[in-house]
C-alpha cells in the first residue's frame, strides 16, 4: 500500500480527477495548499501597486493505492497534470503501514 | 452475510475453474449468479429497516448486470425502484443496502427512481440505455414486472427518437477519442471502435427500431444473414473472453489490452509457444472480430440514420441500366439480371465513388450473397481490369470505397492475395495499422494530395498531378506489401504475388514493368533519405543512377510518402516530409544536371568567402581574409550546401570564442526543429557531451554534423526536436541548457548521472519490450570519403550519446550523425573517418566490436 500526494495546478484538477476516475481510483482526498517549488513565485499587480507572490495556490491531492496500480497512476498525473511550463508540481510516494475504516474498523486489504 | 475476504474468495474460484471452453459466457453467468446471491442477501438483510419489510421495493439490475454478463470486476449496475414517494425511512434502507455492497469493495452504479416519475433525459443517457438491459433481481416483482410492461415500454417507444439522437452523437464522440479507427496498440477492449460498447449500440438500435429483443429476431427480420449473426455473437464472445481474462489478470476492472496483457493472454489462450508470434496472431484474431462488431454497429447506424449526402441535382435520380439512383442512395434496379454479368458489382463502387453517392444497404447484402460469381472469368475480364483501374484514378472516394470493398470480402474476391493480409499485425511497435488498412491507407494518403491545402503536401501532389498514369502508383500501393502474410523478405513475396495478379488480371507488361518497379524498390528511397546523408554528392548520383528517370522518381517519391505517412499518424515528421522533398530535388537536378556543378565553381575560394562578407555587409579586405582562414579546410559538402547566411552565422559565433576553452552556440529554431550550431577548438567527446545534454533536456536529435577547419575549430551543428516543448514554453531552459553544457564540458557536472536521472523519467516509461536486437553494419560503397557505420538497436535515453563517445575513445571522427527512431528501434546512420580517410577494416572491426560490447552493457 503506497500513499501518493501529488500537488497540481488547480487548473488541472478536474482532468486529473475524470482520468484516476478512468483507472477506477475512486478515494481520494483534495486539498487546496499554497507553495512554491523551482517556480519561486511571480510578480503580480494588486490596485497598481506591483508586490511578489512567493506562495502560489495548488491544489494537493492524496490517495491511498495497492502497490500495483502507483506506476500507472503516476503516469496518468504526469500526463494530465502536465502542461510543460515549470511550476506543473510534484508527486511523492509514501509507503503506508496500515488503513483503517473508521466506520467498520476493518483493516484495509488493498 | 458474506465478507470482502470471502467474496474475493468465491471470485478467485471462478477464476480458479476457467479453461479453454469456459472463458467467456461461462464465467460471467457464474459472475453475475455470484453477485445476484450478494445482492439478494443484502436486501433481505436492509428491509429490515422498513416497517413494510420491503413491500414496493424493487432492485433492478442493469447495464452488464442486467444481461446477465456481469464481468469480475465490472461494476454493479442496479436500479432501486420504489412504488411509493420516497420517505425517510427509505433513506435509511438506501444506507443499509448500498453501505455493504461498498465494504465488498464493489463499484456499484445506482439510481433511485419512483414508478411513474421517469422522463427520458438526454443528459443522463446512461440511465436511458441501462433501462434498455433491465431485469428484477431482488425485492417486489409485481412492482418490476408493471414497471418494464408498462412504464418502460411507453417512455421508450415515445422518446425513441430522442434516444437515437442523443445515442449517435456520443457513439462519435467516443470513437473520436480512438482517432476513429480500431487499429489501437492497446485495444480498450470495452469502449474502443470494435469494441464491446459498438456490439449494444447496435443492438440498442435493433431493439429501439425494428424491436429486435433477440439476435434471432436481427436474422428474421432481415437485419443480418443468419450467418452472420453467428460470426457476430462469436466476434463478442471473444471479446468477453478478453476481457475477463483481463479483470483476472490485473484484479481490476481494466479493459486495456496492453502490450504487458496481450503477451500473457496470448499465452493463457494457448496461441504459439514464440511470444512475438503468439502476440501477432492474438491481436489479428482481435482485429478481425473488432472490424466485424464495427461493421455490425456502423450498418445498424445506417439505418437509423441513412447517410444523407445531398446528391448533385443531376443525380438525384437516375435509372442507368445496371445501377439506379433512389433517394439519394446507389442500388440494383433487378437483382437477378444484375448479378448475371458479375463485372456490374464493380460497376456500383466505381458509381458510388465517382458520384459521392451512398450504397444502398439492401444492395450491399446482394453483393455479399453473390460474391461466389467473381470467378476467374470475371477477374480477368478486360471490363473488370478497365473498371479497377478508372477508380483508382478516381481524385476522391477511392478509399472510402475500396474500405468498404474490403470489409464486404469483394476486394478479396477480386484479388485473393490481398486478402491473405486482412488483419495482419506487424508487431514491432511502430506500424499502427494492421497490413491491409496500412495498405488502403496509402491509397488515401495519395488521394488526400488531390485536395491538399498546406505548401508541404502541394509540392507532393504536384508530382501526382503531373503523371500520366497515376494509377499505378495506387495499384502498387494497394500490393506493395501482400507478401507480408507469408515468411522471408516481403518485397520478393509481393512481387511473386503480382505476377500471378498481372497474369490473371492481363496487365500490360509496360504496366508490370512500373508497378514491378515500385513494389521491388518501395523501400529504397526511404531508406536513402532517412540513412544516408544526402548532402553527399556520390549518394544522390548513385541514387539517380538507380531510379534512371524522372518519372520513375516522382513515382518512387510518391510512393515513399504515402507508404511512411500510412504507417502511423505520427510517422511522417515535417522533418522526415522535407528530407524526403529535398532528396527529390537533389535527384532531380542530378537527372537533369540542371544547376548542381554551376553552384560548385561559384562558391569556391575567395569567390566565397568575398559574396559571405557581402552578406555580413563588411567587404573590407581583413574581414574577407578572416572569413577566408574560416571557412579553409571545411569539406565541400558544408561549403556547397550551406546558405551564405548560415555561414555569416557560424562566422561570428566564431568570432566569439576567444581561447581554448571557450565556445560559442546558438540556438535557433525553424517551425518545429530546432538547430544548434556550436563552434570551439576541438577537444575530445565534445559531439558526445553535446548530444548527452540535449538528451537530458528530453530532445530529439534528428541529425548532427560536426565540421572541423584547418585552424583546429570545430563546428557542430544538430538538428532536433523539442517534444516536450521546454524550450518553447519556458524561455528560462535555453540558458540553463547553455549553463549546463558548459558544466558538463569543464567537468563540474557529470553526463552519466544527469542521464541516468531522466531516464527514470515517468514520462518516457516503457511498458512493453519487444524484441530487437542489436545489428552493427559498414558502407564503403554508398561513400567516396567516409565509411558509414550504420547501428540499429534498442532505443534508449542517451543512446546518441553513449555511441559518440565510443566512436571517441576509437580515435574516429563523427561527420555526420543521422539519427531515426521506429518505434522501439533506433536506426542511427554514422558517417566516419580516421585521420581524415577511410577506416582501415581492422578499425572498422575493432569499433564494432567495441560497440556491440558497449551496446550490451548499457542495455543490461
Amino acid at each position: 500500500m503506497k500513499l501518493v500526494k501529488c500537488i497540481i495546478r488547480p487548473s488541472r484538477l478536474e482532468e486529473v480527477r475524470e482520468a484516476l476516475g478512468k483507472l477506477n481510483v475512486s478515494g481520494m482526498t483534495v486539498l487546496e495548499v499554497r507553495g512554491h517549488g523551482r517556480q519561486k513565485g511571480h510578480k503580480a499587480i494588486y490596485r497598481g501597486r506591483e508586490y511578489s507572490v512567493t506562495l502560489l495556490p495548488k491544489m494537493m491531492i492524496e490517495m491511498v493505492l495497492p502497490d500495483d496500480l502507483v506506476d500507472e497512476v503516476l503516469k496518468v498525473i504526469t500526463e494530465t497534470a502536465r502542461t510543460g511550463e515549470i511550476g506543473d508540481g510534484r508527486i511523492f510516494v509514501l509507503p503506508v503501514e496500515q488503513g483503517y475504516n473508521i466506520r467498520t474498523g476493518e483493516k484495509d486489504i488493498v | 452475510m458474506m465478507n470482502r475476504e470471502q467474496f474475493q474468495h468465491q471470485l478467485q474460484r471462478i477464476a480458479d475453474s476457467r479453461c479453454p471452453v469456459n472463458r467467456s459466457r461461462g464465467v460471467l453467468r457464474q459472475v453475475t449468479t455470484l453477485l445476484e446471491r450478494i445482492v439478494q442477501e443484502i436486501f433481505a438483510d436492509a428491509v429490515r429497516v422498513l416497517p413494510q419489510q420491503g413491500a414496493g421495493i424493487s432492485i433492478l439490475a442493469t447495464g452488464g448486470f442486467g444481461r446477465g454478463e456481469s464481468h469480475p470486476h465490472s461494476d454493479l449496475d442496479v436500479i432501486l425502484l420504489f412504488g411509493h414517494p420516497i420517505q425517510l425511512a427509505d433513506e435509511e434502507f438506501l444506507k443499509a443496502f448500498l453501505h455493504p455492497l461498498w465494504d465488498l469493495g464493489l463499484t456499484v452504479g445506482h439510481h433511485v427512481l419512483q414508478s411513474g416519475q421517469y422522463r427520458f433525459d438526454p443528459r443522463n443517457l446512461e440511465l436511458a440505455t441501462a433501462l434498455l438491459d433491465v431485469r428484477p433481481v431482488a425485492g417486489d416483482r409485481k412492482l418490476a414486472a408493471e414497471f418494464q410492461t408498462e412504464e418502460l415500454s411507453g417512455v421508450l417507444s415515445q422518446c425513441r427518437n430522442d434516444l437515437l439522437s442523443a445515442l449517435i452523437p456520443r457513439h462519435r464522440e467516443r470513437h473520436q477519442r480512438f482517432e476513429n479507427t480500431i487499429y489501437q496498440l492497446e485495444p480498450d477492449i470495452k469502449e474502443a471502435p470494435g469494441g464491446l460498447r459498438d456490439f449494444h449500440t447496435a443492438r440498442w438500435i435493433g431493439r429501439l427500431l425494428f424491436g429486435c429483443e433477440s439476435f434471432a429476431q436481427f436474422a428474421s427480420s432481415g437485419l443480418l444473414a443468419a450467418g452472420e449473426v453467428q460470426e457476430i455473437l462469436d466476434a463478442q464472445e471473444f471479446l468477453l473472453a478478453l476481457r475477463n481474462e483481463l479483470h483476472f489478470l490485473t484484479g481490476r476492472n481494466r479493459n486495456i489490452l496492453s502490450h504487458e496483457h496481450q503477451a500473457e493472454i496470448a499465452g493463457a489462450f494457448g496461441y504459439s509457444k514464440d511470444s512475438s508470434l503468439a502476440v501477432e496472431s492474438l491481436m489479428k484474431d482481435y482485429f478481425l472480430r473488432a472490424k466485424r462488431i464495427q461493421g455490425f454497429c456502423e450498418g445498424m447506424i445506417r439505418r437509423a440514420f441513412p447517410p444523407a449526402r445531398p446528391a448533385s441535382r443531376t443525380i438525384k435520380f437516375a435509372a442507368w441500366t445496371t445501377t439506379v439512383v433512389q433517394g439519394g442512395v446507389l442500388a440494383f434496379p433487378d437483382e437477378e439480371t444484375t448479378f448475371r454479368h458479375p463485372a456490374n458489382i464493380l460497376k456500383l463502387f466505381y458509381r458510388s465513388a465517382k458520384y459521392q453517392l451512398p450504397i444502398d444497404e439492401t444492395a450491399l447484402n446482394q453483393v455479399k450473397q453473390h460474391l461466389h460469381r467473381i470467378d476467374d472469368d470475371v477477374r480477368s475480364s478486360a471490363e473488370v481490369r478497365e473498371l479497377f483501374f478508372k477508380l483508382l484514378r478516381l481524385q476522391k472516394g477511392v478509399y472510402d470505397v475500396l474500405f468498404l470493398m474490403h470489409d464486404i470480402g469483394l476486394l478479396g474476391q477480386l484479388i485473393p492475395e490481398f486478402d491473405k493480409i486482412r488483419c495482419h499485425v506487424i508487431q514491432d511497435f511502430f506500424h499502427r495499422y494492421t497490413v491491409d488498412e496500412h495498405s488502403l491507407l496509402a491509397i488515401k494518403n495519395l488521394e488526400d494530395l488531390y485536395h491538399a491545402k498546406k505548401p508541404r503536401q502541394r509540392r507532393f501532389a504536384s508530382l501526382l498531378k503531373s503523371l500520366p498514369r497515376p494509377e499505378l502508383v495506387s495499384l502498387s500501393m494497394l500490393l506493395h506489401d501482400v507478401g507480408k502474410a507469408a515468411s522471408g523478405n516481403h518485397c520478393q513475396n509481393s512481387l511473386r504475388d503480382l505476377e500471378a495478379i498481372g497474369a490473371r488480371m492481363q496487365l500490360s507488361e509496360q504496366d508490370m514493368e512500373t508497378v514491378r518497379f515500385l513494389i521491388e524498390h518501395h523501400i529504397e528511397m526511404s531508406n536513402t533519405f532517412q540513412r544516408r546523408d544526402i548532402t553527399d554528392e556520390t549518394v544522390v548520383r548513385r541514387f539517380a543512377d538507380f531510379i534512371g528517370t524522372q518519372e520513375n522518381l516522382r513515382m518512387l517519391c510518391l510512393v515513399t510518402y504515402a507508404d511512411i505517412k500510412a504507417v502511423s499518424p505520427e510517422a511522417l515528421t515535417p522533418w522526415k516530409e522535407d528530407v524526403l522533398w529535398q532528396l527529390y530535388v537533389e535527384t532531380e537536378a542530378q537527372l537533369t544536371r540542371a544547376f548542381a556543378d554551376e553552384r560548385w565553381d561559384t562558391q569556391q575560394g575567395r569567390t566565397l568567402a568575398r559574396d559571405v562578407a557581402d552578406v555580413l555587409g563588411n567587404t573590407d579586405d581583413l574581414t574577407v581574409s578572416r572569413i577566408g582562414a574560416f571557412l579553409d579546410g571545411f569539406p565541400r559538402r558544408y561549403l556547397n550546401y550551406t546558405p551564405k547566411p548560415k555561414i555569416v552565422e557560424h562566422f561570428k559565433l566564431a568570432e566569439r570564442v576567444s581561447g581554448a576553452d571557450d565556445l560559442s552556440l546558438r540556438l535557433s529554431r525553424q517551425r518545429s526543429i530546432y538547430e544548434l550550431s556550436l563552434v570551439a577548438l576541438d577537444r575530445p567527446f565534445l559531439f558526445a557531451k553535446l548530444t548527452g545534454v540535449l538528451s537530458y533536456f528530453g530532445m530529439n536529435i534528428l541529425r548532427g554534423q560536426a565540421f572541423a577547419n584547418r585552424q583546429g575549430l570545430i563546428l557542430d551543428i544538430i538538428q532536433f526536436e523539442d517534444r516536450l516543448q521546454t524550450f518553447k514554453l519556458n524561455k528560462s531552459e535555453s540558458e540553463n541548457f547553455r549553463e549546463t553544457f558548459k558544466k558538463v564540458l569543464t567537468g563540474k557536472l557529470n553526463l552519466a548521472e544527469l542521464l541516468s536521472r531522466r531516464e527514470s523519467s515517468i514520462l518516457f516509461h516503457r511498458k512493453a519490450k519487444g524484441p530487437v536486437s542489436t545489428c552493427i553494419s559498414f558502407d564503403d560503397q554508398s561513400s567516396e570519403k567516409y565509411s558509414i557505420m550504420e547501428i540499429v538497436t534498442r532505443d534508449r535515453y542517451g543512446l546518441l550519446s553513449t555511441i559518440a563517445q565510443v566512436i571517441a575513445q576509437n580515435e574516429c571522427n563523427i561527420d555526420v550523425a543521422l539519427i531515426s527512431t521506429e518505434g522501439q528501434r533506433a536506426i542511427d546512420v554514422f558517417y566516419l573517418t580516421q585521420n581524415q580517410k577511410r577506416l582501415l577494416p581492422a578499425v572498422q572491426a575493432q569499433l564494432a566490436f567495441a560497440m556491440r560490447e558497449t551496446l550490451d552493457r548499457v542495455a543490461a
